[in-house]
């Protein structure tokens, strides 16, 4: 019924018994504490805002079980910012203005994390992209020009930079 | 709404032993795979299991290669990757654009090509890609043996498919096709990333000349699963895929598909979807196949 897991959130290792039925999203929530990552659709798993990046991959946090993340790596909005320094895609959307409520935005954000890492350019490919995320709010427009602008941040970056920003 | 409480929990490392967990708790197991599908129905407490195998820890079993003349997807191959595999691009355009077409950028990084098929909703996107080409699964049993069965067999109906409580699809199988095959697949659905409303999968042949020599066209969206316009395909055998044979084909394969009403369109939309839909495909996958 119990388990004992334990999960690296951001660097920091979380561990924790737990109900073998909780959900990702709720371990992040309850047990780390960690509130950022929303939880927007309570069956189905499509509006995304649960959104966090486990071993380098976007996933929904609702569709997963805790237990299956024991062992594994997993970043969400709250590690996004190093110090002062908003992440090229956070900055994206204050430049742009790509959010309003921002309900959907922490989800939005760790989407676009595994997309910026190797960034398309056209339209189509980057409403692709953020997909799976719902907004209420925007009418993406805004967002897809915060995405622009994070796509030129990430590109002139050096490297060395390029590592700092993705490696989670 | 959250799932029952899980009894068990098991993350095997390889197939042999997930075969012996599923010895041993049979109907009180589900596997876990993706869970794009299974957490869902967890949630809603359409499926209470006690028992979860989670495949994710097996080792190999999301192979993709090519193997005496046919192509092995292994059953944990992520849709995300099948939609970008350089092999799968190349020579069998088709599943990619089936593969693309599921979800969105997030269930495609979790949910696999065997629980797709295993899940069976008459509206998902591999199915009938996989039917228009002759897809095989090959499914190991806790009692050691293995089967193969074709795709249209295993289907069973809306959400039923051919599956004992103690087999593990291990992958699925396709013939390399023939030289100058292509293939293509589209989908209507209502909004972005939703089920098919409609969707055609076609894979073609044609000889030196560019005549048809085999054609198969395959509609999802349709209950009980999806259906193949046999007499469309009929159609195009021995002849030049010409635009009003095209729309002939996309005629009969509205008049042969049978559709239905349901929340998301009525059955003369869909029908309607069929006729425009079939010659479009039809054609995108002849392009392919003479390239
Ligand atoms: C928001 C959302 C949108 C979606 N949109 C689409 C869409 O547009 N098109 C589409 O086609 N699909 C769509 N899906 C479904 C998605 O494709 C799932 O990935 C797929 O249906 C199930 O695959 P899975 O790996 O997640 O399987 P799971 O959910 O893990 O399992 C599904 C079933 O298959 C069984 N199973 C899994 N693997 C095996 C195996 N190897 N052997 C035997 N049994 C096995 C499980 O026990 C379970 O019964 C969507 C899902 C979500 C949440
Ligand atoms: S909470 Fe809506 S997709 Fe996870
Ligand atoms: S900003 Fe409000 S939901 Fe997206």
């Amino acid at each position: 019924m119990k388990r004992s897991i334990g999960i690296t959130i951001n660097g920091e290792v979380y561990e924790e018994t737990v109900d073998q039925r909780l959900l990702l999203v709720d371990f992040i929530r309850e047990v780390a504490g960690l509130t950022g990552t929303h939880v927007g659709c309570s069956v189905e798993g499509r509006c995304g805002a649960c959104t966090v990046v486990l071993n380098g991959k976007a996933v929904k946090a609702c569709l997963l079980l805790a237990v299956q993340a024991d062992g594994a790596s997993v970043l969400t909005i709250e590690g996004l910012a190093r110090d002062d320094a908003l992440h090229p895609i956070q900055d994206g959307f204050w430049e742009k203005h790509g959010l309003q409520c921002g309900f959907c935005t922490p989800g939005l954000l760790m989407a676009l994390y595994e997309f910026l890492q190797n960034p398309k350019h056209s339209d189509e490919e980057i409403r692709t992209a953020m997909s799976g995320v719902i907004c209420r709010c925007t009418g993406y427009v805004h967002i897809v020009e915060a995405v622009k602008h994070a796509i030129a941040t990430v590109e002139a970056l050096s490297p060395q930079e390029r590592k700092e920003w993705f490696n989670e | 709404m959250y799932p029952r409480a899980i009894e068990n929990y098991f993350a095997p490392t390889d197939v042999a032993e997930v075969l012996t967990l599923l010895q041993q708790h049979g109907e009180q197991a589900k596997l876990l795979a993706g869970g794009q599908s299974l957490m869902p129905l967890m949630k809603l407490r359409l499926a209470e299991p006690q028992t979860i195998i989670d495949l994710n820890q097996v080792a190999a079993l999301d192979d993709i290669r090519e193997e005496n003349g046919r192509l092995h997807i292994g059953a944990l191959a992520r849709h995300a990757d099948v939609a970008t595999h350089p092999l799968i691009l190349q020579s069998y355009p088709l599943l990619a654009d089936a593969a693309r077409n599921i979800g969105d950028p997030q269930i495609r990084n979790r949910g696999t090509i065997a629980g797709s098929l295993v899940h069976a909703d008459p509206s998902a996107d591999y199915p009938p890609a996989v039917m228009a080409l002759d897809g095989q699964l090959v499914v190991a049993k806790a009692d050691g043996g293995t089967r193969t069965v074709a795709l249209d067999d295993f289907l069973a109906g809306p959400l039923m498919s051919d599956i004992g409580e103690d087999e593990l699809v291990t992958r699925i199988e396709i013939p390399v096709p023939a030289a100058r095959s292509g293939g293509a697949y589209a989908k209507h659905s209502q909004v972005a990333g939703d089920f098919a409303i409609i969707s055609v999968a076609a894979h073609i042949t044609l000889d030196p000349s560019g005549i048809c020599q085999q054609a198969s066209i395959v509609v999802g969206g349709v209950m009980p699963k999806p259906g193949r316009a046999g007499q469309a395909a009929g159609l195009l055998q021995g002849k030049a895929l010409d635009a009003p044979l095209l729309t002939q084909a996309g005629e009969a394969a509205a008049e042969e598909v049978e559709t239905e009403d349901d929340v998301r369109a009525s059955a003369a939309y869909r029908s309607q979807l069929i006729r425009v839909t079939v010659p479009e495909v039809v054609r995108q996958a002849s392009t392919r196949a003479g390239e």
